[in-house]
């Protein structure tokens, strides 16, 4: 382990108690563990576990393909991608550090940025979130959020410091990124004035043990101004109201989490363990859908993703049909899912960049 | 009442609850600083694996460099501070690991 004092590695730990706490609670009434989590001056937030839905959306049909060697775009990486307030689709490059502007059918008609420090510059842009007509993107390296038109248009950037893993635009709170300041707190809200704390991590996830580890949560913001933070060493979705209160908790799908977490612990060992492995990303992204649900980029056998229903409680898979012809279709990388249309990054030694993929809700 | 119908229920409740946050924001204790220098272009591996017959590989999405202080929220800095190479991986278990890319661990003190 590197030799950092045991009060910095204390805050980096949180995210490091997938082999301790985590495994500890996996067994445990939920509702008794959420009780104990319950500041004294609050209700208790709700507690539940998503359910997988009986149905599921299945890749039905190839739609449209960047091809991997279209020299309009000839990605490094593919770290994020959304769709346009225009209905076209913009992913980020994140070894190549830019930004390319699709059309629907995956046509590149502009591409921004370069590697370096300026404006409209980048480092790692690793997350895209679209706010209105503008994108905002998420350099995780140099912890700021640049927000381009639809056009690709600079606009302007808001520098936050430190370390970014992902970031959301509420409507009234403006800015709330997921880093390092508040060891607490999952979020900071980011204005003019500095930063304060936001979504108080409940009090059970604060692991204390000594494992350096980088913030690795998810946040999104739904139509109803509700604040979700996909706790990623977790995997439970924590809901907060606009001044930043725990309203609900509720745990992604069994089996499916607790295998991932007790997989996972084994993997960050043969790489090397915690102290070379500073986070680890189960879910990938978290994204609201125009319906208020949730899609979650998580894999897990045949499953690429899940759309979170927080009326029903179902936890609905987005799966790969199992037939040999989709098997170029990769079970990694960034997605974007509309509840019809799959964006996925292609395979890196397969025929495209980039796919849209059909989707159908069958029954399983 | 559905959970959905739960969780709009309580919303607006606590508004007090902004000045505790604003209390917390000043007392904390940690705070990362910006890298201090450009984030090497080619500081990690293109491909990483767990060894022979382990399933952990990944390829490299992009790198950069994570530098962290110890001070306060408030933007006072102090003491020492850890820095290292990063590297951010597509697994292909379908996670995403950001894992240090340097054997060394980098410490100024200001």
């Amino acid at each position: 382990m590197s030799p950092l004092p045991t009060v910095l590695m204390n805050h980096w730990a949180r995210a490091g108690a997938r082999t301790g706490v985590l495994l500890a609670t996996a067994g445990l009434p939920f509702l008794v563990l959420a009780a104990c989590d319950a500041p004294s001056s609050a209700p208790v937030a709700d507690v539940a576990s998503f359910t997988e839905s009986d149905s599921a959306y299945t890749i039905r049909g190839l739609i449209a393909q960047l091809d991997i060697d279209d020299e309009r775009a000839l990605f490094g990486s593919v770290t994020a991608v959304v769709e346009n307030a225009d209905g076209g689709y913009v992913a980020a490059d994140g070894l190549n550090q830019r930004m390319v502007f699709m059309d629907r059918n995956l046509n590149p008609v502009r591409t921004v940025g370069r590697h370096g420090e300026g404006p409209g510059e980048y480092q790692l842009p690793g997350v895209l979130i679209r706010n209105g007509d503008q994108i905002a993107v998420v350099d995780q390296s140099h912890a700021r959020v640049t927000y381009l038109t639809s056009r690709g248009d600079f606009v302007r950037v808001h520098q936050v410091g430190g370390f970014l893993s992902d970031a959301t635009v509420h409507p009234e709170l403006g800015l709330l990124v997921v880093g390092m300041e508040f060891s607490d707190h999952y979020l900071a809200r980011v204005a003019e004035s500095g930063q304060t704390a936001f979504a108080e991590v409940p009090v059970r996830f604060r692991d204390q043990s000594a494992v350096f580890q980088l913030p690795i949560d998810l946040v999104a913001t739904t139509p109803d101004g509700l604040v979700h933070v996909l706790d990623g060493s977790q995997l439970v979705l924590a809901s907060y109201d606009g001044v930043g209160r725990l309203v609900g908790l509720a745990y992604l799908p069994e089996p499916m989490r607790t295998s991932l977490l007790e997989r996972d612990a084994n993997r960050i060992e043969a790489l090397g363990g915690a102290a070379r492995v500073l986070g680890s990303q189960l879910a990938r992204s978290l994204q609201v859908l125009e319906d208020g649900r949730l899609f979650v980029r998580i894999t897990y056998l045949d499953t690429v993703g899940l759309v979170l229903d927080l009326n029903t409680l179902r936890a609905i898979p987005v799966t790969k049909p199992d037939d040999s012809q989709w098997e170029w279709i990769p079970r990694t990388g960034a997605s974007f899912f509309d509840g019809d249309r799959l964006v996925m990054e292609g395979l890196k030694d397969g025929p495209a960049a980039l796919v849209i993929a059909e989707t159908e809700l069958v029954a399983r | 009442m559905t959970y959905f119908e739960r969780l709009r229920a309580v919303q607006g409740v606590g508004l007090w609850i902004r000045a505790g946050v604003a209390v917390l924001a000043l007392v904390a204790m940690f705070t990362i600083i910006a890298p201090r220098s450009g984030w090497a272009q080619e500081p990690c591996a293109a491909y990483i694996s767990g060894g022979a017959g382990n399933p952990a590989s990944g390829s490299l999405r992009g790198s950069g460099k994570v530098t962290v202080s110890l001070g306060f929220s408030a933007g006072v800095t102090g003491g020492a501070s850890y820095s290292s190479n990063v590297g951010v991986y597509d697994m292909s278990d379908g996670s995403q690991k950001w894992i240090r890319c340097d054997t060394y661990v980098e410490w100024f003190g200001f």
